[in-house]
């Protein structure tokens, strides 16, 4: 009985055996997983093949189970075993085992010493181009509309490519044209001191980005290029879009050169714009101002009516001693705008109605030459540059109804730098420093008018030459810093204007000739105190100015004294804290100087003022930053109090048609507050970053003038939040919201609030590996007046095809409801106001990539 | 010379050639929580067809650079500098120094642990590792559904939870044998767990060991054994033993001092710290 028993369980027992085999070659796959799964789904009995591929499993019974092989890159194999005969060979095929891709915390964000270093890979998205385009998405880095990059609520102070600083302050082009996926890494180098001769004497708060490419895009040339085509509903006609880019990072060599060029809307002046750029000293502004009529709180890309044109080529040659730049841009820019506004008045004798229509065209042409030597090491630092600066623009510009006319303006802009600094550092502790600056700049301006049937012309020549000579000293003892700066500054200005017939109801000056010109000697003792987490640095600069002004107004001499002193804390490597506060006196804007009347456009005109003014300024501010890398959180606030204290005031007069500017004495007292506040975290269980921020402002002001006294405020605050992910591997998403409002109060007497609302979202789907959808969107609501909206809706798609790695195709539709014009009409009780805008309408383009 | 250009060139052939790819790479949060204090390190697997490695980023970072004398030199300068800046805490250390090698052809691990200047490598059967599949409890770890295995090993129980959908058999430190990828184990002291923090697929290549010439081979338990014994009296083995008991050392970048490093450690083992195996108490 009992031997029957054990003879019955000892047949139940069955032997799965077997061999798993690729199919490909027919060779034995060792470590493939084999897996035994009742009815239920469940694991009954597991092994994995040896090294010859067998696999050995015993089971009581097989009824109902299915074999399971499983193995990385092969396609999974499932086999009945109720009608099988063992041993089994189960062929395996390749096939693609795809994962939920989280990506590895470790390796996100990094932080070793100073600096933090963020992964590309995993921030990118698959519709990202532009390592821009993965920038924004990290937390802690900001990236504004025109393309300036914050670290932790301040700018950055340099931008390399693999340790060089080759673009200087125009980044963008990198920004715009590097592939996120030629990057490995981004570094942020938190407290940077780009002079390697002040690190560690001279604190920096502000921090560095370096690019850290894969070794494909290293030692040798790498492109891309997109031609595009397609058609336009408004403007209409034939659309183009272009980008050439070559990129070369050598050990010794690297050069960036691009060229872009389209006429859908997309400003090109992100990759223009110099953003370390100094402000020129020349000081030269236009008088002439006849701006092209924008289209409130919309973004560009529906707005802008451009044909632009930006080809850059920037080279960074490795010296023996030092390095050699070279960075040459070419930009043209032509840009169309309408604008009509129709103001109804409801009068009892019938309603009246007036109305303007505004078109006008403006051309841009930029030449800009840059070129440095610099020489950069722990002992010695020598800079020298040499830049040039040619604008052409011309605006021309037809206005229609009440007052019928045609504007043009020439404005060409020349200008010519040298920069010379040169710091030396003896025995570790002393420091020498000479600086000279030269600037020249002219700026003509005609502009020319046709009303009436008569001729205006108005011409202004106005250049200005700049030099700043100085020497500092500074020494080092156990962290104290003391040093003083001594030097020259001079400034030779001369301006002609001549409006030859002035419309016979104006009173004033037709001729304007005059000089402002100055010396000044000045010192600044500066002080610092720099031991472990603590930085106090604190600046006295005293100047002596001799201004003279070739008997427009009386000559003047001026002393300013404007200290400001800060003090950073940073306890540990997650928080840091600064306090910094200042005052001073300031010159006036030397411009204003000027007795005869100066024509801005066809029906304002300005008057200079006739007395030399100085005004005065406080602030104060505080700001925090936090961050956690292992946890990807970053945040950081700012608080600024700031009071300045201007003794004159535009004043404003009407004669006909015309408005005349002039200035006044007044007691003009201005005071601000401002906050603001930033939270960025990645998201890690989508691979995904969110944001959170915040603003508010004060700004209060007091005007007494001709004992008028008017009191303004105005008060705004603003939230805004953003979100990205990649939840799971056939959909990313970024969504993004704005929310402000803002408030007029003058004398006590509150205007409503009024809010603005922007959300934008973009969703993006990848159905199969080549093919990718994108779907976006924007949806904007502005308050008009009280309760009074303005909606507007913007939709686009996109679809993209990746032939190969090589090859990409895409075809998109913006502004697929085709709203052509953004119309609004305000009410007051005894008028209308009816404002009409074009937009661009929709939109297709087709395009193809190329990359190497 | 021109003999041994070849030579060098074949042997450098030959060390790309051994070199493979992995397919996967899973971050590890490595946790010890000894008396509610957990301490955590993060770990990273990175596994191809053939075998894996398991280690710590910074470890692997330190041994790599220790090869080259100006990266030492670097390393010297930033810690000399973070130390100087009171931020010695900061200066990457080899605190967490275990590496974990599976050879899935040969069905074997290679364990590579040091403490204070004993390195010990020892190899083991992979199969040593038996697993009993609990398919009834599933759990979510980073999206992915776990089905729960029970093993004792080594002195301890564990409990991993495994991703049938991702075909390979490995996990963190020793883990290995389950039919899918460890994504955690917990063992039912509490005192130890590994579990996934993120997964990426990789054509990264399997780094070698770079320092494998510091290691002997040693037998697990003697190793063990003389690890705990280190444990009771860490600075035994420096100037025989006879450190003044205030003498002034550095730690990881914290200064303390010797009977300070005693303390510690001696509280670790009050508050019953043990590894991650127990068996060579005899």
């Amino acid at each position: 009985m009992l031997f029957v028993a054990v003879a019955a369980i000892a047949s139940a027992q069955v032997n799965v055996t077997g061999k798993v085999i690729d199919k490909e070659n027919d060779e034995p796959l060792v470590g493939a997983s084999v897996i035994v799964k009742g009815a239920d789904g469940k694991i009954k009995k597991f092994a994995s093949s040896k090294s010859d591929g067998g696999f050995f499993m015993t089971m009581p019974s097989v009824n109902g189970c299915r074999l399971e092989v499983t193995m990385m890159s092969f396609a999974k194999q499932s086999v009945p075993l109720d009608s099988v005969d063992f041993p089994l060979t189960v062929y395996m095929e390749p096939g693609t085992t795809l994962l939920k891709e989280v990506a590895v915390k470790a390796d996100r964000i990094r932080e070793q010493g100073d600096t933090i270093t963020y992964n590309v890979g995993s921030f990118a998205q698959q519709q990202d181009r532009s390592i821009g385009d993965v920038l924004k998405r990290m937390p802690g880095i900001d990236v504004a509309n025109n393309g300036k990059i914050q670290y932790q609520g301040e700018d950055i102070n340099k931008f390399y490519i693999e340790g060089s600083d080759l673009l200087g302050g125009k980044y963008g082009i990198a920004t715009n044209g590097i592939s996120h996926d030629d990057v490995g890494a981004v570094e942020v180098m938190e407290n940077h001191q780009p002079m390697q001769v002040l690190s560690g004497i001279s604190f920096s708060d502000k921090a560095a980005i370096n690019l850290k490419l894969k070794n494909k895009a290293k030692a040798t040339w790498t492109f891309h290029g997109d031609a595009g085509g397609g058609y336009s509903w408004q403007p209409e006609g034939a659309i183009w879009d272009g980008e050439l880019f070559a990129m070369a990072v050598m050990p010794g060599f690297q050069n960036i050169t691009t060229l872009r060029t389209n006429n859908t809307g997309e400003n090109l002046s992100s990759s223009s714009t110099d953003f370390f750029a100094d402000r020129r000293q020349t000081g030269l502004s236009q008088y002439v101002g006849i701006g092209l009529p924008g289209v409130l709180s919309l973004s560009d890309k529906r707005t802008l009516f451009n044909r632009s044109l930006l080809v850059s080529t920037n080279s960074l040659w490795k010296l023996k001693n030092g390095e050699f730049k070279a960075n040459i841009d070419y930009s043209f820019n032509r840009v169309t705008a309408e604008a009509s506004n129709i103001t109804t008045y409801f009068l009892d004798e019938g309603n009246r109605i007036i109305t303007e229509n505004r078109s006008g065209t403006e051309h841009t042409h930029s030449l800009s030459g840059k070129f440095i030597y610099e020489l950069n090491q722990k002992t010695a630092f020598i800079n020298n540059t040499i830049q040039t600066n040619i604008d052409w623009n011309d605006v021309s510009f037809a206005t229609t109804g009440s007052i019928p006319n045609g504007q043009s303006a020439d404005l060409p802009d020349y200008y010519v730098s040298n920069k010379f600094k040169m710091i030396k550092r003896f025995k570790g502790k002393h420091l020498v420093t000479f600086q000279s600056l030269n600037e020249w700049e002219s700026l003509p301006q005609t502009l020319n008018l046709d009303m009436n049937g008569e001729q205006f012309r108005q011409q202004i020549s106005d250049h200005a030459f700049y030099t700043h000579e100085s020497a500092a000293y500074a020494f080092n003892i156990k962290g104290v810093t003391l040093s003083l700066e001594g030097g020259i500054k001079g400034y030779l200005r001369s301006m002609d204007s001549q409006l030859p017939n002035l419309p016979q109801e104006l009173p004033g000056l037709t001729e304007n000739v005059i000089n402002t010109n100055y010396l000044t000697v000045y010192a600044t003792p500066k002080f610092e105190y720099w031991v472990r987490r603590v930085n106090l640095s604190l600046n006295l600069p005293v100047s002596y100015a001799h201004y003279t002004f070739d008997k427009a107004i009386a000559n003047r001499d001026e002393v300013y004294f404007s200290p400001s002193l800060s003090f950073n804390w940073k306890p540990n490597n997650r928080f840091s804290g600064t306090l910094r506060g200042g005052l001073g006196r300031s010159p006036m804007n030397l411009n204003l100087i000027h007795p005869g009347l100066i024509m801005t456009n066809y029906r304002t005109l300005k008057s200079g003022v006739d007395n030399f003014y100085t005004s005065s300024s406080q602030n104060v501010s505080a700001s925090v930053s936090y961050k956690h890398t292992r946890h990807g959180l970053f945040a950081n606030g700012m608080v600024m109090h700031s009071w300045s204290h201007i003794p004159y005031t535009m004043a404003q007069q009407l004669f006909g048609d015309y408005v005349v500017y002039s200035y006044a004495d007044a007691k003009n007292d201005d005071r601000m507050l401002m906050a603001m506040g930033n939270i960025g975290k990645t998201l890690d269980f989508m691979r995904g970053s969110c944001n959170v921020n915040g603003s508010f402002s004060r700004n209060e002001s007091h005007l007494l003038s001709q004992r008028q006294l008017v009191n303004s405020v105005s008060t705004g605050w603003s939230v805004g939040g953003k979100i990205n992910g990649n939840p799971c591997r056939w959909f990313s998403f970024d969504y993004r919201i704005d929310y402000s409002d803002n408030r007029l109060s003058m004398n006590g007497i509150s205007e409503s609030w009024l809010s603005t609302m922007e959300n934008e979202i973009s969703l993006t789907f990848i159905p199969h590996r080549k093919w990718q959808w994108t779907v976006s969107g924007e949806h904007y609501r502005n308050e008009l007046n009280e309760h009074n909206y303005k909606n507007v809706v913007m939709l686009d798609t996109k679809l993209t095809f990746q032939l190969n790695k090589k090859i990409e195709f895409a075809a998109s539709l913006t502004n697929i409801l085709n709203k052509r014009s953004y119309n609004y009409t305000t009410y007051s009780q005894l008028s209308s106001f009816e404002s009409r805008r074009q937009l661009r309408g929709r939109q297709f383009l087709f395009s193809i990539t190329l990359r190497k | 010379m021109n003999l041994i250009i070849a030579i060098m060139m074949l042997l450098v052939a030959f060390a790309c050639s051994a070199q493979q790819k992995a397919q996967i790479k899973v971050g590890y949060d490595y946790e010890v929580n000894v008396d509610g204090q957990v301490r955590r390190a993060d770990y990273i697997l990175l596994s191809g067809q053939q075998g894996s490695i398991f280690y710590n980023p910074t470890a692997l970072w330190m041994d790599v650079i220790s090869k080259d004398d100006a990266a030492r030199q670097a390393y010297g300068a930033m810690a000399a500098k973070l130390q100087e800046a009171g931020r010695g805490d900061e200066v990457p250390n080899r605190s967490h120094s275990m590496y974990v090698v599976k050879d899935f052809g040969k069905e074997e691990r290679t364990v590579y642990d040091d403490f204070s200047d004993q390195f010990a490598v020892y190899d083991e059967p992979l199969a040593e590792m038996q697993w009993e599949v609990v398919s009834d409890s599933t759990k979510t770890v980073l999206g992915y559904e776990c089905v729960m295995a029970r093993s004792s090993y080594h002195g301890r129980n564990w409990t991993a939870w495994f991703a049938p959908e991702i075909p390979l058999s490995d996990g963190p430190w020793k883990f290995a044998g389950l039919p899918g990828l460890v994504l955690r184990a917990d063992e039912s002291q509490g005192m130890h767990s590994f579990t996934a923090n993120g997964i990426e697929t990789t054509n990264a290549e399997i780094p070698e060991m770079a320092r494998a010439d510091w290691y002997h081979k040693e037998d697990r338990i003697k190793y063990l054994q003389s690890k705990y014994k280190y444990l009771q009296d860490p600075l035994s083995d420096i100037m025989g033993g006879n450190l003044p008991a205030n003498v002034q050392i550095v730690v990881n970048g914290k200064e303390t001092t010797a009977e300070e490093v005693r303390r510690a450690s001696q509280k670790m083992l009050d508050l019953g710290y043990d590894f991650l195996e127990t068996d060579y108490h005899k």
